[in-house]
């Protein structure tokens, strides 16, 4: 006989270990383990319906990640795992049996055409900067349900299944003038006021500031902001990256600086702060980080809350300090000499008036 | 003017197209080393270089890629589905399920991002969302493998009589599926019926008669009739298949455990030894006494 039948083990249940009487006087050789497994639910579809796979977007824009048009990437060179592909290959050992199974009709809920078709919607004009929208009312159904309907055609319904495409067209060139009318009579103030929000383009202003030749790159709408959480990426090298904030004007504001200081496996960042107020600058507050790949993008974040000022390089804490003096303005960069810091990918989110919204940022 | 801007891009080749036409060569890494240089790069491009990086297997690389894209676009679907793929595969359940909701939320009609949300609910012991998961899943493409999932999350929430029902109608649909035999085995040992153990190990078998699961259903199935014969025959053959079950598992486990003491494994040995001996002899002609 079997001494121990340890038929038991999960959800709370004792595993042998919970015997210990009878399991500190036997000595056991062999354990057979029978593990509930489900690798089923990732193989292959081998069903012969197989979902549509959703093409990657491609921006069109570059400085942005936003304004997406569709287009398909190559992926002939391996078979990458896609998620939505779905393949239609039945196994070859599956003898498979018929069972009657009756079509399960009735679909999640799904969003509107429109925001499901993005070839549906208007093109953008420009490259708009993305708002991030959080997402919320997760559990929110629409009325997306399909309902198949078995009556047979009216004449109404013959009608339209016969021109139903150029209905579609007409609908499409009614709602093309509708928009140009619109257009050309002017948005309304809440709707300009989107816009400002959003196209901002001509939102930067150069200015020359001290010490001499140093000139700031300010971001206007920042302007009166207290609080922000600026992020960014960045391709390391020796001129750094040099960002203003809390900017009142070119006389008084705060810095940050990095640079690389030391290239290769072992690369090394000097993250620097300091102020400028009334024309004086003080000395420089630095810190040497070490960076795992000198060669790869460094996504810097910088979050001012009140007089607290974090430092954030590849979502680890790198500094952080307090300094109370300047209570609000203007986000920019500034360069010393003319030498304009490589950045990509610019965000910035404002926390400091109950709401937090949050801009890609296109650099002037 | 944008002083950010590289001055050299306007001489040297665009690097995303570069990098196209080499992944298209079938040269992925010097596509991506083509991005892989200073300059101010599209969404387009960090997916190109996510790609890359999925395709060359450095998936931490990718992730972070794929999220830089998401943090600009939370609602890029591909993006977060990469990403969510990415996070699964460094098995971060927890932030690859909420890769996996933004897509759903995002697009209900992804049936396979759901099955792999749902998986992350039972890797996370979450069986009521999974089963849930599994619920929603409405497209032919997914039904057979939601089946399966369903009956795995009602395995893991006990319904064991579901669940059995449901294995079994994947089984008549796709009567190949070891999995679902070899979860059944799991299902019957946890109430120890040992028919049942006897009957889906022997079904598993012939499907399959490499089957370790099956071999040691039916060894620990023998051994409890005290048939060692039998017992020694299945428990030496799932030896040679699985050899680690020679090995106290190092890690506790949920899975059922069923262990053999030394008093029971030398009778199998000494089975073992008499029937060699009784094939020898036969073998060389002699007559047993």
């Amino acid at each position: 006989m079997v001494d121990v039948k340890s038929a038991i083990a999960r959800l709370g249940l004792s595993t042998t270990s919970s015997r210990p009487g009878a399991a500190s006087q036997i000595e056991y050789l062999a354990w057979f383990s029978f593990p509930v497994t489900w690798t089923y639910i990732n193989g292959p579809a081998s069903e012969s319906v197989s979902e549509v796979a959703l093409k990657p977007r491609l921006a069109s824009s570059l400085l942005t990640l936003s304004a997406i048009v569709p287009a398909p990437l190559s992926r002939s060179v391996a078979p990458l795992e896609v998620v939505g592909a779905a393949d239609g290959i039945r196994p070859a050992s599956s003898a498979t049996r018929w069972e009657m199974m009756v079509p399960k009709m009735v679909r999640p809920p799904a969003k509107s055409v429109a925001t499901l078709s993005p070839a549906a919607a208007p093109a953008p004009v420009a490259p708009a900067p993305v708002t991030r929208v959080l997402a919320q009312a997760a559990t929110a159904k629409l009325p997306g349900q399909l309902t198949p309907s078995f009556t047979l055609h009216s004449a109404e319904d013959q009608f339209v299944a016969r021109y139903w495409s150029q209905i579609v067209l007409a609908a499409i060139a009614i709602v093309a003038l509708g928009c140009l009318i619109w257009g050309l009579s002017g948005p309304s103030p809440a709707a300009r006021s989107a816009m400002s929000s959003t196209v901002n383009t001509a939102n930067w202003s150069h200015q020359p500031a001290l010490p001499a030749e140093r000139s700031l790159t300010l971001y206007e709408p920042s302007r009166g902001e207290p609080d922000y959480r600026m992020e960014f990426s960045w391709v390391p090298d020796a001129a750094g990256v040099g960002w203003v904030f809390r900017t009142r004007d070119a006389n008084n504001y705060y810095a940050a600086h990095l640079s690389l200081q030391q290239r290769g496996a072992a690369g090394v960042l000097m993250a620097e702060h300091f102020s400028v107020l009334a024309g004086a600058e003080s000395a420089h507050s630095r810190k040497v980080i070490p960076l795992e790949n000198a060669a790869s993008l460094v996504k810097v974040q910088m979050v001012a809350a009140g007089s607290a000022f974090k430092l954030l390089l590849n979502d680890h804490p790198a500094d952080s300090w307090t300094d109370a003096r300047l209570n609000t303005g203007v986000f920019g960069f500034y360069d010393d000499g003319g030498r304009p810091p490589k950045v990509l990918a610019l965000s910035l989110t404002f926390t400091g008036n109950a709401v937090s919204r949050t801009a890609m940022v296109q650099l002037p | 003017m944008n002083p950010f801007r590289n001055a050299a891009s306007s001489t040297a080749p665009d690097p995303v197209q570069l990098a196209l036409a080499l992944r298209a060569q079938g040269r992925p890494q010097e596509a991506l080393d083509a991005l892989s240089i200073p300059n101010e790069f599209g969404a387009d491009a960090y997916i190109l270089r996510g790609d890359l990086q999925f395709e060359l297997g450095r998936i931490e690389q990718a992730a972070e890629t794929y999220l830089a894209v998401t943090e600009g676009d939370p609602d890029h679907v591909y993006a977060q589905g990469q990403l969510g793929l990415c996070l699964y595969r460094l098995n971060l359940w927890e932030a690859a399920a909420s890769a996996f909701e933004v897509v759903i939320q995002t697009d209900p009609h992804r049936d396979e991002v759901r099955l792999q949300l749902a998986d992350c609910h039972l890797r996370l012991k979450r069986f009521e969302a999974a089963l849930a998961c599994f619920d929603e899943c409405w497209s032919e493409g997914s039904r057979r493998r939601a089946l399966f999932g369903k009956a795995v999350a009602l395995q893991l929430l006990r319904r064991l009589d579901e669940a059995e029902k449901l294995y079994e109608r994947l089984l008549t649909i796709d009567p190949a599926a070891e999995e679902a035999l070899a979860n059944l085995i799991a299902m019957s040992m946890e109430v120890f019926e040992l028919a049942r153990v006897q009957k889906y190990s022997q079904r598993l078998l012939e499907i399959n008669s490499r089957s370790a699961v099956a071999l040691k259903g039916l060894a620990l199935a023998a051994i409890e009739r005290m048939d060692y014969t039998a017992a020694a025959r299945y428990f030496h053959r799932a030896l040679e298949l699985e050899p680690e079950i020679m090995h106290q598992p190092a890690q506790p486990s949920d899975a059922v455990e069923y262990r053999i003491s030394r008093k029971i494994f030398d009778n199998l040995e000494e089975t073992r030894r008499k029937q060699k001996f009784k094939t020898a002899r036969a073998s060389n002609g002699a007559q047993p006494r």
